[in-house]
């Protein structure tokens, strides 16, 4: 090239989109711990294992949201039959608040990774989305916990029919 | 309103009818004319709606700002991919099968005449007879391409109903490559051979889908708005806003949701139906937090330099304040630099958020290009759930103006079509001036210092001795800047255009300090004229049109908006150019136009120098094609005694001219 007098070439940096990693970390480990929580049935806790081993290898091994979205639906549903086998009330929640998050921060990684790229600071917007998803979380928990332990022994069945189709009709209309 | 909206409505009210019911019957406990059945079909439906919503949310449903990568070079098409893209949808997709192959069989009729003409030495009949006979190949698949040539053309609509069958569109692929072959070893092309690469993805990724793509996925080249999804970056208002929109990111949530509560109901668990109203909760928490606007960042953007060459570096820093009066708690912000520029260190990137009053800054640096510059910063602002995105652009007022220095570097050939006016090419008539011409009889006024004194003194007549002249020329550097032009020989290395622009500019420089008059023009849908004069404010108005005008711009005419009809775009040219003017003609010959235009002004009389930067390679059939095409056009040219310098980007244009300045003389 003839350009005058800068010999020395300038390449552009390389730009790849793999998911963030602070948020990879979080929603890997609130996987497991929705794993561990589902450890009381044997059935419940092999679901939620090959679940975990698809999130970690989405996120991890093969940059793929898919992977990550599959992985958390099999952990859930982990969880779900955990649930099923009669696990705990507390370690129900836990896990169901362990895969949400997982969900959450784990497709938040891949949209960063996506938007942004591999060389972008992008430490501080993670760390505050994560943050508040878990006090989020921590509050509908506390919140619904106190509800449920105080109502649910007496509630009607009709009522709760009701209560989920109304849920039901709700998120649906949410979701268009 | 639309239907869909009334629907929604419709659905949320009965929602809420639904869950008041439920309320009531907590509250006062009548007894219902409903059971069980009931309850079970509810928890059915939930977690089939589930399993419905998973679906979608896997079938990528979510709505976000896709973001340019400007940090790469822009993608300029390579030479011969629209015959790469012929060939592709004739073999893969089978479209356009006749168009296609009537088009390819053209291309290469002319191509294969014009280098057995070269060879040869005989006139267009003669060498098509030579190429139908295929006693020029040894290849029976090449020669049998342009032996079936007029019968394919002839029935060409029959052909194409024919060509159900994929056996005659595979053959005709074959016969094409080893055609193309035979015309590169026969016309003595230079070419490498197709290096085999084997770029077959890992069988887990496909197995994933790969949504984000491999780790070593590199960008390769971006154009900021058509790889991104905001529709024009150029926006005169300091701050836009292009969109906000729902996400749908939490969707998978809801299926959660729904999925537990079902199997709770089922199950009499309650811990299951908890489970269930936190995925519901989730979900809400999607939907109800909002976006604060935006129009409250203030974006502060330095240059460590505001006035530069094409090609220097620049340190940007972009400091972004929140002053907005509430938090943005998730701001994701590209700085779209302009597409002729690369970013050479650091990332023009951003993820953050930021309190009221709080700011943030990020560094780079961009290797800069001709023009006056001033683009935006691309703000994506979420909520803290991430449930709405609002995309705006926020354009500082910094402007950083790129001008080439027009500096001498080298000597350009001229030749002797010259102007009345003195300068620095000797002529072939005789005059003042410091090399010996000729001894002529003495005319009366000839001056005293030309007079041959020694002949004077042996032999008593008066000689005057003439000094070859020396004379100024016109020159008119002349662009080939139409989109055909805009092609470079990797995504990532200058195009043609580039190319030509930045050695025109030091040729410019030279020609101007010899002492000729130089003038640019281009022939491009934007008429560009610069007449040619002298003087330095001449060369100072020479320097900002290299820099500014819309037709030397680095960007395509194409990704610039430009309205109007097909107009000859040598119409101006040809009208406004002085009768002795040399021409510097700047192609990279991709198309016979522009051999035409050399030939045309040739035969006007102007001598003409053909300057032709090679952005051709020669990994695909196409690309192959394309470089026999220049190659024979060359030949075409020197043929007529046109001057023309071949010139290989990867060295300096100086060394290419001492190359052709051999050559010629």
């Amino acid at each position: 090239m003839s350009f005058g007098g800068s010999d020395e070439k300038l390449e552009a940096v390389e730009v790849t989109h793999s998911p963030a990693t602070v948020s990879s970390v979080i929603a890997a480990a609130a996987a497991v711990l929705a794993v561990i929580t589902s450890g009381t049935s044997i059935l419940a806790l092999l679901i939620g294992v090959f679940g975990l081993v698809a999130v970690v290898g989405g996120l991890f091994v093969f940059d793929s949201e898919r992977a990550l979205l599959v992985g958390t639906a099999f952990v859930f549903i982990g969880v779900v039959v955990s649930g099923i086998y009669g696990n705990s009330f507390a370690l129900l929640v836990m896990g169901t608040f362990g895969s949400i998050l997982a969900f959450d921060v784990g497709s938040n990684a891949f949209s960063i990774g996506r938007q942004m790229s591999e060389d972008t600071e992008t430490t501080r917007g993670e760390v505050v989305h994560a943050a508040a998803s878990l006090a989020v979380g921590v509050v509908i928990v506390g919140i619904g916990t106190l509800i449920f332990l105080v109502s649910l022994s007496e509630l009607p069945v009709a009522s709760i029919a009701l209560l989920l189709f109304g849920a039901l009709l709700l998120a649906w209309a949410i979701r268009s | 309103m639309d239907v869909e909206e009334t629907i929604r409505r419709v659905i949320m009210g009965t929602g809420l009818v639904c869950v008041l019911a439920g309320f009531a019957i907590v509250v006062a406990n009548p007894s219902l004319p409903f059971g069980v059945e009931l309850v079970f079909a509810a928890a059915i439906a939930a977690v089939v709606a589930a399993a419905l919503i998973a679906r979608s949310r896997l079938q990528g449903e979510i709505t976000e700002t896709r973001m340019p990568n400007p940090e790469r070079p822009s993608n300029n098409p390579r030479p011969g991919d629209e015959v790469d893209r012929m060939l592709h949808e004739m073999t893969v997709m089978r479209q356009g099968i006749t168009e296609n192959r009537e088009h390819l069989e053209e291309r290469m009729d002319r191509l294969g005449v014009a280098i057995v003409q070269d060879r040869e030495d005989c006139p267009t009949d003669e060498a098509r007879e030579i190429l139908q006979s295929g006693s020029w190949t040894d290849d029976p698949d090449a020669a049998a391409f342009f032996q079936g040539e007029t019968t394919a053309a002839d029935d060409a609509g029959f052909t194409d109903a024919m060509m159900g069958g994929s056996q005659e569109v595979e053959d005709f692929e074959e016969q094409f490559r080893a055609a193309v072959e035979a015309l590169l070893e026969y016309g003595e092309v230079d070419v490498d051979a197709i290096e085999t690469s084997d770029d077959s993805g890992g069988f887990l990724s496909g197995l994933f889908g790969g949504s984000g793509g491999d780790e070593d996925d590199a960008v390769e080249a971006n154009w900021n708005t058509s790889d991104s999804s905001v529709d024009s970056y150029d926006t005169d208002e300091p701050f836009e806003d292009v969109s906000l929109h729902r996400t749908n990111r939490w969707l998978g949530v809801t299926a959660f949701g729904l999925l537990a509560l079902g199997v709770g109901v089922f199950m009499f668990s309650p811990g299951l139906m908890m489970a269930g109203t936190v995925g519901i909760a989730y979900t809400i928490y999607g939907r109800v937090t909002a976006v604060p606007p935006t129009n409250g960042l203030t974006v502060e953007r330095t240059l460590s330099d505001e006035d530069v060459q094409p090609g220097e570096e620049v340190e940007v820093t972009v400091t972004v304040r929140n002053e907005s009066g509430s938090m943005l708690p998730d701001l994701r912000m590209v700085d779209t630099v302009p597409d002729s520029f690369i970013v050479t260190e650091g990332c023009p990137r951003l993820h953050t958020a930021l309190r009221d009053g709080a700011s943030a800054t990020f560094q780079y640096s961009v290797r800069v290009e001709r023009g006056e510059h001033q683009w935006p910063l691309l703000v994506v602002a979420r909520d803290f759930s991430g449930g709405a995105e609002r995309t705006s652009l926020i354009t500082p007022e910094t402007t950083l103006t790129c001008t080439p220095s027009l500096k001498v570097t080298n000597k350009v050939p001229v030749r002797a079509q010259t102007t009345m006016y003195s300068g620095d090419i000797n002529t072939r008539q005789g005059g003042s001036g410091l090399e010996f011409h000729s001894v002529r009889d003495y005319q009366s006024g000839d001056p005293m210092n030309r007079i041959n004194w020694k002949k004077v003194a042996q032999t008593g007549e008066l000689a005057t001795i003439d000094f070859r002249q020396e004379k100024a020329a016109t020159v008119t550097i002349l662009f080939d800047t139409r989109q055909s032009a805009y092609v470079s020989a990797r995504p990532g290395e200058p195009h043609a255009v580039d190319h030509s622009v930045h050695a025109a500019s030091d040729v410019f420089g030279a020609l101007y300090d010899q002492g000729n008059l130089v003038g640019v023009a281009a022939f491009d849908t934007v008429p560009c004229w610069f007449s040619a004069g002298a003087g330095s404010e001449h060369r100072e108005k020479a320097r900002m049109l290299f820099a500014q005008h819309p037709a030397l711009s680095p960007m395509p005419p194409n990704r610039q908006d430009i309205k109007g009809q097909y107009i000859d775009p040598m119409t101006h040219v040809l009208r406004r150019i002085q009768s002795n003017s040399q021409i510097f003609l700047f192609t990279p010959l991709a198309d016979d136009y522009a051999m035409e235009v050399a030939s045309q002004l040739d035969s006007q009389g102007h001598l003409v120098t053909v300057l032709s930067p090679n952005v051709t390679t020669d990994q695909t059939v196409g690309q192959r094609l394309t470089r026999a095409e220049r190659v024979a056009r060359l030949r075409y040219l020197r043929q007529r005694g046109i001057r023309v310098i071949d010139w290989d980007t990867d060295v300096p244009l100086r060394l290419s001219i001492d190359r052709a300045q051999a050559r010629w003389a």
